[in-house]
């Protein structure tokens, strides 16, 4: 046996040895405790209606509520849902009607070239959904609103103020290098003024194939993989933030999208500190590395009253339209 | 007031205890007819000072021990004497003496070789293990700790010390130290009396410790002395090797992650000498060789997701070098510097860290009289990091430091046979710079900002006696007394009661005290000699630390920032009592000791949910304050001599924390409680050509939070969670083996060649590193339970070599 084959030999053994997987799966054998009442929606300031969405958790992780595009969530029907806010304004909610479905916001990947599709299609769950949607109240920066949601005599409250929003200046379309893989993908970059004397928190989205100047923000969905969102607070941002993406939100699977489709909005919308709070720990837990070098895992930090799970938010977005002229 | 009052009673009442001491001391002195025998005791091979050695006379069973720097003294009334030196890796040497004029005895010991190991037995009276005060410590054989199998053949120092009853750590492959339930940032690592303040490499998986540079280790777990200070739960305090004195030696390896070279080098032959050494870490290039190959050429499943960029490689450098001025006079002059590059894909693919340790010690050694040993340190320690996100537009580097300077003086008065006081004091200043951010270029959207720098002064004074009441009773009684003051500039915030509010700020200037603290540490153990060479043990040891290791991991990161104790972050504290039974069996050649702990810890600090630690100037509002409990009982066995070295270690132990605002404020395990812990480590020498070792490893798992279910929002599922820690992890074990072998022609080489064949983790068990709970991508509506593990089996060859 030559050098040659020796060091082969050896490379090929401890290659073999060393990498024979990373993960394995075990039981953990949780007790399962009782499910519980969960609780999501926004008010903006853009035309409602605005969408609030009762369902039960899961316990004992079993049933788990959902993965690529299937939503198993057991919704909540026959609820009382109320929002009030500051000026006299009570909104009984009504249950919305079937068509009212959650738009995937992926458009185009390198693996999967989708451009969009409706959740419902899919059909994987025909179940109750637990949408309901207001009726006449108006999202206004400034104003706070109170949720207060019944469901077999049970009492579960929330109140969210909606912050102001900094005017969007403009949008340009770049291209942005996904680290993992190389790969080049298109994002927005937002240009706006950032009032240093007070704390902002942030989120921006992007909304595609709308051209309508007074349409709804339809309901946010996400995957286990990628949030249609990013997040970011002011703390060491410049007076004038000279071009932030508005970017989805990846974890180590992810594969890079385009953010932007042919043509649709760009948001950028204001957060409480605790709205900030609650998307950051859904995050953390979305690239949790198990505990290890991250912190100890949490229960994202809710504003639901009575045990409830979930968040309430009010949220002021600012928006510019844009297009994507070499979109494929 | 009462606490006060109480306080300064409980001082009173010390310095009375010890001003008699000193007068019992002096009277004695002047009441008998005594001549002293003193110097140092070497390695007859390289001139290193050798800690520890037994200096015994035979006729009147009278003792000590050599210091760190290899002297001793004893007071003889006039006579004949026999005086034996023994060290447990030395030929024993026995030397006449007679009369009773005072005079200097330097002694130059062999390394055990062959043969002499009965001798050494027939002749070794009451072993220190016995007849010592100390409880509660180890003296690691450095040779022997590298003959410990270790991942990648690379030897470490602190994985070698987690194989000690009484250490636990909570995440496989770390390097950290959880001692008697202490927490990793609560151990005080000195390299030659200078502060490490992150002792590791590659985040965590190997220390800055190269075995090769370094010349003893004492690790102390509980009874600490009275010198040592500023942390709660463990001391490991290692010296680098003086450098060979007598000829010129070269010795290195190469290693499959890393490779070494030591260099020594007599200056003037038995006067001076120096030291280089160096060792370099390629790990990334070999990580990066083995995942592409892996993925490319055996096309492994689990390799689907690896990219290799990973960007991994640290160096570590030691120098020393040391001058005899005189005889009563020795200088040394030692650095250390140790640097990390780290980016994994893996662990993180959008950010990259930089962190070095630098040490730095100029030390004199000086002998007032033939029984009062002085040694002066200017030491100096820094530690700092950087930190690049590569995101873009929020691109950064986020840079850390601290650094601190002092000088101490340590005394050996060498009274008389019943008193052995040792005394001394300190002042350090240590300045942290907690954060800066700068953008990393000009695309980056993010402005530079800077947290306020820090600054606080130490200063400390200790004294301690070890007292021979009687031929059975012996006792260590200490006290250290410490003064910490936080220094301006700085501005402190009062807020409402649950921190949500500022209400006003007080701003300081320079060097203006901003809140200082004065505390009291007495320590004390008590030894009973037994019949037929076993004995008991007592001890009590409070410690305080005033730095806070800012953490929100269980591994510790080289992000995390240390800062001081202040207004809000009040020093931490801990209460120790341990007892101890200790046997030797000559015959057999072992030791045995079973101790018991308790102890307790104040003022420990965990952080609220989701706690906002970057860069955050008013750190106190995210901080929750606790305590611990810890208890546990350990047995060690431990064999030093013979062709069968090794020892087996057992620990119980139960380790709880209460921290207001965690857990419904009830008492939670923590992490790193680890109900049993069991080891067993050997050498056999077969022959002068081969040698074997292994380890085994058996602890019950760790604790871990997790979910009690999940819940759906924006169409994904999230978990929420129930207790702290509430989980029992499974049960951790595996198996290490090496084999050594030394060619027999090294007899006829100029360059002497050993090869190191080892295998980690031999039976290729899964231990759990990280816990992921998540769906399952096959069956949409289970969640399932993954655990993440490090390694399988992991082969390594060394090849080590040495020449003259």
């Amino acid at each position: 046996m030559t050098i040659d084959n020796i060091c082969k030999a050896i490379f090929l053994f401890l290659g073999w040895l060393v990498f024979n997987g990373c993960t394995k799966e075990i039981d953990l054998g949780l007790e399962k405790k009782p499910r519980r009442i969960v609780i999501e929606g926004n008010v903006y300031n853009t035309p409602g209606p605005y969408f609030i969405r009762v369902t039960f958790s899961n316990p004992a992780l079993s049933n788990t509520t959902g993965d690529g595009g299937i939503d198993y969530a057991e919704g909540i029907k026959n609820a009382l849902v109320i929002i009030s806010d500051n000026v006299g304004t009570i909104d009984t909610l009504v249950p919305s009607p079937d068509s009212i479905r959650r738009t995937v916001k992926f458009y185009r990947s390198r693996t999967s070239p989708i451009d969009s599709f409706f959740l419902d299609d899919l059909n994987y769950y025909n179940g109750e959904r637990g949408f309901y949607q207001t009726t006449k109240l108006k999202g206004e920066p400034g104003r706070t609103y109170t949720l207060k949601i019944i469901h077999e005599q049970q009492e579960y409250s929330a109140t969210a103020f909606m912050p102001l929003v900094t005017v969007l200046d403009s949008v340009q379309i770049k291209t942005r290098e996904f680290i993992k893989d190389h790969s080049m993908y298109k994002v927005p970059a937002m240009y706006f003024s950032e009032p240093q004397n007070s704390t902002d928190y942030y989120w921006t989205f992007v909304v595609g194939n709308v051209n309508d100047p007074n349409a709804k923000i339809p309901l946010l969905y996400s995957t286990r993989e990628i949030l249609p969102y990013s997040i970011f607070n002011d703390k060491f941002l410049l007076p004038y933030v000279n071009g932030i993406y508005s970017d989805f939100t990846y974890t180590k699977n992810s594969i890079a999208v385009d953010i932007i489709p042919a043509y649709g909005f760009v948001y950028l919308g204001s957060l409480t500190e605790q709205h900030y709070n609650f998307l950051k720990t859904i995050i953390d837990q979305l690239q949790s590395d198990g505990g290890t070098y991250k912190p100890t895992p949490s229960t994202p930090p809710t504003n639901i009253s009575n045990n409830g799970l979930g968040f309430f938010g009010a949220s002021a977005v600012s928006r510019v339209f844009t297009f994507s002229p070499d979109f494929p | 007031m009462r606490p006060l009052k109480r306080n300064r009673y409980l001082i009173g009442n010390w310095v009375c205890l010890l001003t008699l001491l000193m007068i019992q001391n002096l009277v004695a002195l002047s009441q008998s007819h005594s001549f002293t025998i003193h110097g140092t005791v070497t390695d007859a091979t390289t001139g290193e000072p050798l800690i520890g050695v037994n200096v015994i006379i035979k006729s009147n069973e009278v003792n000590t021990i050599t210091n760190a720097y290899g002297f001793y003294s004893l007071k003889l009334k006039a006579g004949n004497y026999t005086v034996t030196f023994h060290h447990v890796s030395y030929t024993a040497i026995e030397k006449n003496i007679h009369g009773d004029t005072s005079s200097r005895l330097d002694i130059a010991m062999s390394p055990n070789t062959g043969m002499l190991r009965e001798v050494i037995i027939e002749n070794m009276p009451k072993k220190n293990n016995i007849t010592s005060t100390q409880m509660s410590s180890v003296e690691l054989n450095i040779e022997k700790v590298k003959k410990i199998p270790s991942l990648f053949g690379e030897s470490d120092l602190l994985k070698a010390i987690q194989l000690l009853p009484g250490v636990n750590t909570a995440n496989e492959g770390s390097t950290n130290l959880n001692v008697r339930g202490g927490r990793y940032d609560q151990n005080l690592i000195l390299l030659d009396e200078a502060t490490v303040y992150n002792p590791s490499h590659a985040l965590g998986f190997f220390s800055t410790f190269n075995a090769d540079a370094l010349r003893s280790v004492t690790f102390y777990k509980g009874a600490f002395p009275a010198q040592y200070g500023g942390r709660l739960s463990s001391v490991v305090d290692v010296y680098m090797k003086e450098g060979n004195n007598q000829e010129r030696s070269v010795e290195g390896g190469i290693g499959l992650i890393a490779s070494r070279l030591t260099y020594q080098q007599p200056i003037k032959k038995g006067k001076s000498s120096i030291l280089l050494s160096g060792r370099y870490s390629y790990a990334g290039i070999i990580l990066n060789g083995l995942g592409t190959f892996g993925q490319s050429v055996l096309n492994l499943s689990g390799l689907n997701n690896f990219v290799a960029r990973n960007n991994i490689h640290f160096y570590d450098l030691n120098i020393k070098a040391n001058f005899q001025l005189s005889a009563k006079d020795k200088i040394y002059v030692s650095g250390y510097s140790g640097h990390d590059k780290f980016y994994s894909y893996q662990i993180d693919e959008s950010n990259s860290l930089d962190w070095g340790n630098t040490t730095a010690n100029v030390r004199w050694n000086h002998f007032f009289s033939n029984n009062l040993f002085a040694n002066t340190s200017l030491v100096l320690s820094n530690y700092n990091y950087s930190f690049f996100s590569e995101v873009d537009a929020k691109s950064f580097i986020w840079k850390s430091t601290i650094k601190s300077i002092g000088l101490k003086s340590d005394y050996d008065w060498f009274i008389n046979k019943n008193h052995k006081v040792k005394a001394g004091v300190s002042f350090f200043r240590i300045n942290y710079e907690p954060g800066q951010i700068e953008q990393k270029d000009s695309i980056s959207v993010i402005r530079s900002f800077s947290l306020e720098k820090k600054n606080s002064a130490e200063m400390a004074a200790y004294v301690s006696d070890e007292i021979k009441i009687s031929k059975k009773i012996s006792a260590q009684v200490g006290i250290r007394g410490t003064v910490f003051l936080n220094l301006g500039p700085g501005t402190v915030y009062s807020y409402n009661d649950d921190f949500s509010v500022i209400l006003d700020s007080t701003v300081y200037g320079k060097n203006s005290i901003i809140n200082n603290y004065k505390t009291l540490e007495p320590r004390f153990s008590l030894r009973y000699l037994l019949a037929g060479n076993q004995s008991i043990k007592i001890s009590y040891a409070k410690t305080q630390q005033f730095q806070h290791l800012i953490s929100n991991s269980s591994v510790g990161l080289p992000t995390d920032v240390w800062i001081p104790a202040d207004s809000y972050l009040k020093p931490q504290s801990a209460n120790q009592f341990a007892i101890g039974y200790f046997r030797n069996n000559d015959q057999k050649n072992l030791e045995l000791s079973v101790e018991a702990y308790y102890k307790t810890l104040k003022n420990i600090i965990d952080y609220k949910d989701n706690a906002d630690l970057f860069l955050n100037p008013k750190l106190e509002t995210q901080v929750l304050h606790g305590e611990g409990e810890s208890y546990g009982v350990e047995l060690f066995i431990s064999k030093k001599l013979g062709n069968l070295t090794g020892w087996i270690s057992y620990t119980w132990s139960n380790t709880s924390l209460k921290i207001e605002g965690i857990n419904n404020n009830e008492k939670f395990p923590a992490r790193y409680d680890i109900r049993n812990n069991l080891v067993l480590t050997g050498v056999y020498s077969v022959n002068s050509k081969w040698s074997f070792a292994g380890t085994f490893k058996f602890t019950s798992g760790g604790h871990v939070t997790v979910p009690e279910g999940d819940f759906s929002y924006n169409g994904a599922s999230y978990n929420y969670y129930s207790s702290r820690n509430g989980y029992t992890l499974p049960a951790y074990h595996r198996l290490d083996l090496s084999a050594t072998h030394n060619s027999p022609k090294n007899i006829h080489r100029k360059v002497k060649r050993q090869w190191v064949y080892s295998i980690f983790n031999v039976y290729n068990r899964k231990n759990i590193y990280a816990l992921f709970i998540k769906p399952d991508p096959l069956r949409i509506d289970m969640a399932k339970s993954f655990n993440f593990y490090l390694y399988g089996i992991v082969p390594s060859v060394t090849l080590n070599f040495s020449f003259k």
